[in-house]
């Protein structure tokens, strides 16, 4: 078995990462800013015309009802959120860097696939329990983030888990601990920490599969992030929208649970939510 | 790969007819009505005898789209 990863391995091949697009670094920078403008931010975006198709594809989307209204970037801002799309575009800019083809058994589609639908689950479940969907929406899309880095830069290993993960029937994540020494959701927090998320998103990102163990009153103030997270993931597991015969359904934190409430939760709302969304979504974002 | 049985035992798991989760009082019969493909879904759960939480809220869901 190969010698596992640990965090310095892992934060000097991160690193080397390559620099995000110029015109990616300046919109997600102007995101950063609290009082940026719809009109600044769609002159930002149409300096680059993928940024512009993506935006106003995914605004003409089946998910958002409007199919082929939706005619500038200005209007696709307001339909969308300034942070829908930054979200959108940080995800899709670290799928681009990412060469995957060595990564046998790693299906970038259902990736992509699963990381949409989660983030729908999460912006569903952060609006029913009163907390900010835009940003459970990005961590939804983003919470993975560490599986491609894994894929793109440590290939051989990654792919022996998977293999592992298939043939004891292991949860990804303890496969990844066995091969790796480490798990996707430790990657991801380091890749995110590289670029500059906001720290409730790394933390979200970096806790994902195991949330902290405190009571509502104990847990730090980001914790209805990483809560709704790993609900979201869970939630879309059982949905098994791949129809993959190995899915299983991990176990859920029951103080997430109880955290957020969940007990409350109209989880049938949820469900339909993703299931009628991730389509739609899908097709917008070609996945 | 694991090859899925079929059809997959049904473990001892107790859920009411209507999906939610019954109180657990020893091993349910093999056709207190378990769908297959969620008792795969679940099956870490329940090869150690746990109730998921959403297993029951899925069992709901499915019974509520599925006419």
């Amino acid at each position: 078995m190969k010698p596992g990863l640990n965090a310095a391995t892992v934060t000097s091949r991160v690193r080397d990462l390559p620099a995000l697009p110029a015109a990616l670094k300046e919109v997600l920078g102007a995101l950063r800013d609290q009082d940026m403008r719809t009109d600044r931010f769609a002159a930002l975006i149409e300096r680059d015309q993928a940024l512009c198709a993506r935006t106003l594809r995914l605004a003409n989307s089946a998910f958002y009802g409007l199919q082929g209204r939706v005619g500038s970037v200005h209007d696709a801002l307001q339909l969308l959120g300034l942070r829908t799309v930054g979200n959108m575009m940080t995800a899709a800019a670290l799928a681009a860097h990412a060469d995957l083809s060595r990564c046998a058994g790693f299906e970038f589609r259902s990736y992509w696939r699963h990381s949409v639908a989660v983030s729908i689950a999460a912006r569903e479940i952060a609006q029913a329990c009163g907390n900010d969907s835009d940003q459970a929406c990005v961590t939804g899309l983003l919470h993975d983030a560490g599986k491609l880095a894994l894929a793109a830069y440590f290939p051989a290993e990654l792919s022996a888990a998977l293999e592992l993960s298939h043939s004891a029937d292991l949860e990804p994540v303890e496969a990844e601990r066995t091969v790796l020494c480490m798990d996707h959701a430790e990657v991801g927090g380091i890749v995110a920490q590289h670029w500059f998320l906001p720290p409730a998103l790394v933390f979200a990102i970096r806790h994902h599969h195991a949330p902290p163990a405190l009571a509502a009153g104990c847990a730090p103030a980001g914790a209805w992030l990483v809560d709704t997270v790993h609900l979201a993931d869970a939630m879309v597991h059982a949905l098994n929208i791949a129809k993959d015969p190995r899915e299983s359904v991990s176990g859920i934190s029951l103080d997430s649970w109880e955290r957020l409430g969940a007990a409350r939760l109209d989880t049938s709302r949820v469900f339909a939510a993703v299931e009628s969304g991730v389509a739609s979504m899908a097709a917008a974002l070609q996945l | 790969m694991i090859e899925r049985p079929d059809p997959l035992p049904v473990p001892a798991f107790p859920v009411n007819a209507d999906g939610t989760a019954a109180e657990a009082r020893g091993p349910i019969s093999p056709d207190a009505g378990l769908p297959a493909d969620v008792a795969w879904l679940f099956r870490r759960s329940l090869a150690a005898g746990r109730i998921h939480p959403l297993m029951p809220l899925l069992l709901r869901y499915r019974r509520e789209h599925t006419t």
